[in-house]
């Protein structure tokens, strides 16, 4: 068994040349041709059948042959070359498809495809430099062509520089209407201008309807400049063509969930979570859904799972943290949240719940401190559910003067919310239990 | 008193060495007294019998001698196809030790090695933990060889070249002791089956007794369908349970698990909740990577035998892998009542309880583990104490850890690619790419080096080695999403025109 193993591996091997002709491939009656009746057979007889070999994906056969072309050819066979340089490729051998590429141009420097797969080996075994300086020589040779200057373009991104490459990208989408360079383009721009990436996004989804990864893309950067309801047409684009897209599920889900409707959120993540049982933003959402729901047993179980898959993310942890936090075990709710701070110390809500949790276990000294910390991050901009806890902090430790102030400094910052003076004015009133619970906060993911 | 009755007396004391001496005695002044022969000879093999029904590590080298009968058997009838494991969809997934194998509840024979062919085993680097011996049996021959040359300055007790087997077969009472003498004291194999052959032609081979040794004979010299026959006569004549237990063991060599679960029920309907066939059982569904049914089986086992360290060890790793570590805090602690008192019960009551939230105990358990642990198992403490770090999110602590686990245990293939993940956060993207490296090829078996590694070289722009090396990540582990999705990605660079 095992010497069949090796014997095959070895059979998948360009370099071995002592190997049996195959007897349904054409090549033994060329070469017999060739001795028998003396006559001049082109190089590029057998050609067409190489190209045939290559499209149906019949690699293995295809190289056979290839091979054969070239041992009759003394590698001067040009197509052989580049069909070789091609499945090489596929099957991951960079550096052994670049020789043969190397060798087509040596056969034809002028022939511009040539230069443009040395280029693009340079490229994928991470030496931009080089293919930024082929995709130049093969620039001088013909006509600008789309793929060399798409493939200039990513030189460029992987480079840092951002304008030329922005410069390459749109001379690439105007020659040749691909998605490719659409969407290159569109992630170059999704950062500086979201403007041009959306534009780029749109004319890439009307060209190519059907791949739902560049709807999603173009959903997200709706939803980032707050435009939900392109957003959600984009998705439900995405949908239409994979009904089962987890990135637009998750999205879908989180938007659902965001509008207080964890039931439908639910649905969508419980389709998503088949294709994407390992992502620790969607068992942090479900987690949330539950949390929602009141169900804090299923929300805690599959708020750990999230953080066994991703131990580091803050916002599982400070949901995490507030989960506990409700069933009162606040112990685990401060572990939480100042593991969830360590990762992130700027943000105010983590360290309101960090307060809360010290308050509850009567270390009302550093329950201070971080609500005074709490309040120096978030500076002078308002934030009543901070100050309203803060003053019910106060008044809980019997300083009435300045819970009265912070109380009045919450309510001008809500804007005199109905709600929160009732709140508030049933904690100063009737001396509760607990501080209120206002930050039901939920921390939520979009896309991975 | 009489000599030879203080010799059977200190035989039955297990005091083997003035037994020998008295029979010696005996035989010197009588030398054809066949009681003392046989008393002395068995005190020989007393002293260095090992109990072979407990499965053995197997060798490298045997592996090349199976007669496996499938070359791609279908998921879940081999050890070395077992049941695709289901992804986290259920329960979180065993970690994989350095050999690849999913990590089980206490450490036995086979479960450092992965069952695999002899290229895998080939390619596992071998260093201090996941070494495998090259061949089983001729390690232990060679050890029980020399012990047996040492005891005897002058010369060895009986000449066996000059022994008269066909004789001393036919002798009842000989027979039976001398051939033990021979097979574990001499370990002559080849004239202990001289002998073997000599006592079935005169009990015309009706003795199951004869057709067990000469199964376990033929066993060694790893002729396992000749072996299986004349354990299968031997059933036949009388179904014991040794034989039962040795036939388990030849089809698990034979990578017949479904057979070998079929014949432990068998001997489970004659001998009713027989402990040693449930532990065969629930082994061999481990091995097969179906955990739900060992799991059933270990829990029968300690219906039987409340005491049973194995079991108690597995079901509290099942608990502990499925997200519910306050179950398995609750076997931990019932191992730590039956006293067994090492760094590892330590180190997992510790994990336990960090990941029950019981962080009260967590520190004290593991100042316990660190304590008592020695070179081989420091390293994975610091390991866990790592997770414990990271847990609290404080990462100065976590990379000293492993950092710690690493100087002791260079070779901690998890270790590295932790490591590897906080200097990432910590920016040095160089540092990271090495390390993974380093233990990705220690410990090919890791689908996380590989997909790390994948990551960190797409994002440098080095698609070539990012394509390569993410191929690894999904032969390893087939059902991971994220590697999938990161190989459509790049695919589109290397099937494009």
């Amino acid at each position: 068994m095992s010497g069949d193993v090796v014997a095959n591996h070895y059979a998948g091997r360009p370099q071995t040349s002592s190997r049996p002709r195959e007897p349904e491939t054409p090549t033994s009656t060329g070469a017999r041709g060739l001795s028998v009746h003396g006559e001049f057979e082109p190089l590029e007889t057998n050609n067409w059948l190489l190209h045939l070999k290559y499209v149906r994906g019949e690699h293995e056969t295809c190289k056979r042959l290839a091979h054969t072309e070239l041992a009759k050819s003394q590698g001067h066979n040009e197509y052989a070359n580049y069909v070789m340089g091609l499945i090489l490729r596929i099957e991951g051998r960079i550096q052994e498809s670049l020789d043969f590429f190397n060798k087509c141009r040596q056969l034809d420097p002028s022939n511009v495809d040539n230069v443009k797969q040395v280029a693009r080996s340079h490229f994928l075994l991470g030496r931009p430099e080089q293919a930024l300086a082929e995709y130049g020589s093969a620039l001088k040779l013909g006509p600008p062509d789309w793929s060399l200057l798409h493939g200039l373009g990513l030189c460029y991104v992987q480079l840092g520089r951002l304008e030329e490459a922005a410069e390459a990208l749109t001379r690439a989408v105007e020659l040749g209407r691909t998605e490719e360079s659409h969407r290159a383009l569109a992630r170059l721009h999704a950062r500086s201008e979201p403007g041009r990436a959306i534009a780029a996004y749109r004319t890439a989804c009307a060209l190519f309807p059907s791949n739902p990864e560049t709807a999603v893309e173009l959903g997200q950067l709706h939803f980032e400049m707050a435009e939900t309801q392109q957003a959600f047409d984009a998705w439900g684009t995405a949908l239409c063509h994979d009904p089962a897209h987890p990135a637009a599920l998750l999205a879908l889900g989180a938007e659902f969930q965001r509008n207080d409707e964890p039931e439908v959120a639910l649905t969508k993540y419980k389709l998503c979570a088949q294709r994407l049982p390992e992502s620790s933003f969607l068992w942090n959402n479900i987690g949330m859904c539950f949390f929602a729901k009141k169900k804090f047993v299923a929300a805690i179980s599959c708020l750990k799972r999230a953080i066994y898959l991703a131990p580091l993310d803050w916002k599982a942890l400070y949901n995490l943290g507030l989960v506990h936090m409700h069933t009162h075990q606040f112990v685990s709710a401060f572990h939480f949240a100042s593991a969830s701070m360590k990762r992130n110390p700027l943000h105010v809500p983590t360290l309101l719940l960090l307060a809360l949790a010290l308050h509850s276990l009567a270390d009302d000294t550093s329950a201070r401190r971080a609500f005074e910390q709490a309040l120096r991050l978030r500076g002078d901009s308002d934030a009543p559910e901070l100050r309203a806890n803060f003053a019910v902090f106060l008044k809980r430790i019997g300083q009435e003067e300045a819970a009265r102030a912070q109380a009045e400094l919450a309510m001008v910052a809500a804007a005199r919310d109905p709600q929160l003076e009732q709140l508030l004015r049933a904690a100063f009133d009737a001396q509760p239990e607990r501080p209120e619970d206002i930050s039901q906060i939920r921390a939520e993911e979009d896309e991975v | 008193m009489d000599v030879f009755y203080s010799a059977l007396s200190e035989f039955r004391r297990r005091k083997f060495e003035d037994c020998i001496n008295h029979c010696t005695q005996i035989l010197e002044k009588s030398p054809y007294d066949q009681a003392a022969w046989t008393l002395k000879m068995k005190a020989l093999t007393a002293q260095v019998m090992v109990d072979d029904i407990e499965v053995e590590e197997e060798g490298i080298a045997d592996s090349v001698l199976n007669e496996t009968m499938a070359t791609t058997a279908r998921p879940g009838t081999s050890f070395k196809n077992p049941t695709v494991l289901q992804s986290l969809a259920l329960g979180a997934q065993r970690p994989k030790t350095n050999t690849g194998r999913p990590v089980s509840g206490v450490v036995r024979p086979g479960t450092i090695g992965s069952r695999g062919t002899l290229e895998q085993a080939l390619r596992t680097p071998r260093s201090a933990s996941s070494a495998r011996p090259a061949t089983a049996q001729s390690g232990r021959a060679i050890r029980l060889g020399t012990a047996s040359m040492l005891t005897q300055s002058e010369g060895p007790f009986i000449q066996l070249s000059r022994l008269n087997l066909a004789k001393y077969a036919s002798t009842k009472a000989v027979s039976k002791p001398l051939f033990q003498y021979i097979f574990y004291h001499e370990n002559d194999i080849l004239r202990a089956m001289d002998l073997v052959v000599e006592a079935m032609k005169v009990c015309d081979q009706k003795d199951w007794w004869w057709r067990l040794q000469h199964g376990k004979c033929y066993y060694i010299f790893g002729m396992m369908r000749d072996a299986e026959t004349e354990l299968r006569a031997a059933l036949k004549l009388l179904p014991t349970l040794e034989v039962f237990l040795w036939l388990t063991r030849i089809y698990i060599r034979l990578d017949q698990p479904v057979t070998a679960l079929d014949l432990c029920r068998t001997a489970l309907q004659i001998f009713k909740d027989e402990v040693t066939l449930l532990t065969d059982i629930a082994r061999i569904f481990e091995g097969i990577n179906n955990i739900p049914l060992s799991v059933k089986y270990y829990r029968e086992i300690l219906h039987q035998d409340a005491m049973n360290v194995e079991a108690v060890a597995c079901i509290a790793v099942h608990y502990f892998y499925s997200d519910q570590p306050e179950l398995a805090l609750r076997f931990y602690r019932r191992l730590l009542q039956m006293g067994v008192y090492n760094a590892e019960l330590f180190n997992n009551l510790g994990l336990c309880c960090f990941y029950a939230q019981q962080y009260d105990m967590v520190v004290s358990c593991f100042e316990r583990a660190l304590s008592l642990a020695e070179n081989e198992n420091a390293a994975d403490v610091w390991y866990n104490i790592s997770h414990i770090a990271i847990g609290v999110c404080d990462l100065a602590l976590a990379e000293q850890c492993i950092r710690l686990a690493l100087s002791i245990d260079s070779s901690h293939a998890a270790a590295c690619n932790n490591l590897a993940v906080l200097e990432y956060l910590n920016e040095n993207t160089s540092v990271s790419f090495s390390l993974l490296q380093a233990a990705s090829s220690v410990a090919p078996s890791l689908f996380e080096l590989h997909f790390n590694r994948a990551l960190l070289t797409e994002m440098v722009g080095d698609y070539h080695t990012s394509y390569t090396v993410v191929q690894k990540s999904i032969e390893v582990h087939p059902g991971h999403t994220d590697s999938h999705r990161l190989l459509k990605n790049l695919k589109t660079f290397f099937s494009y025109l």
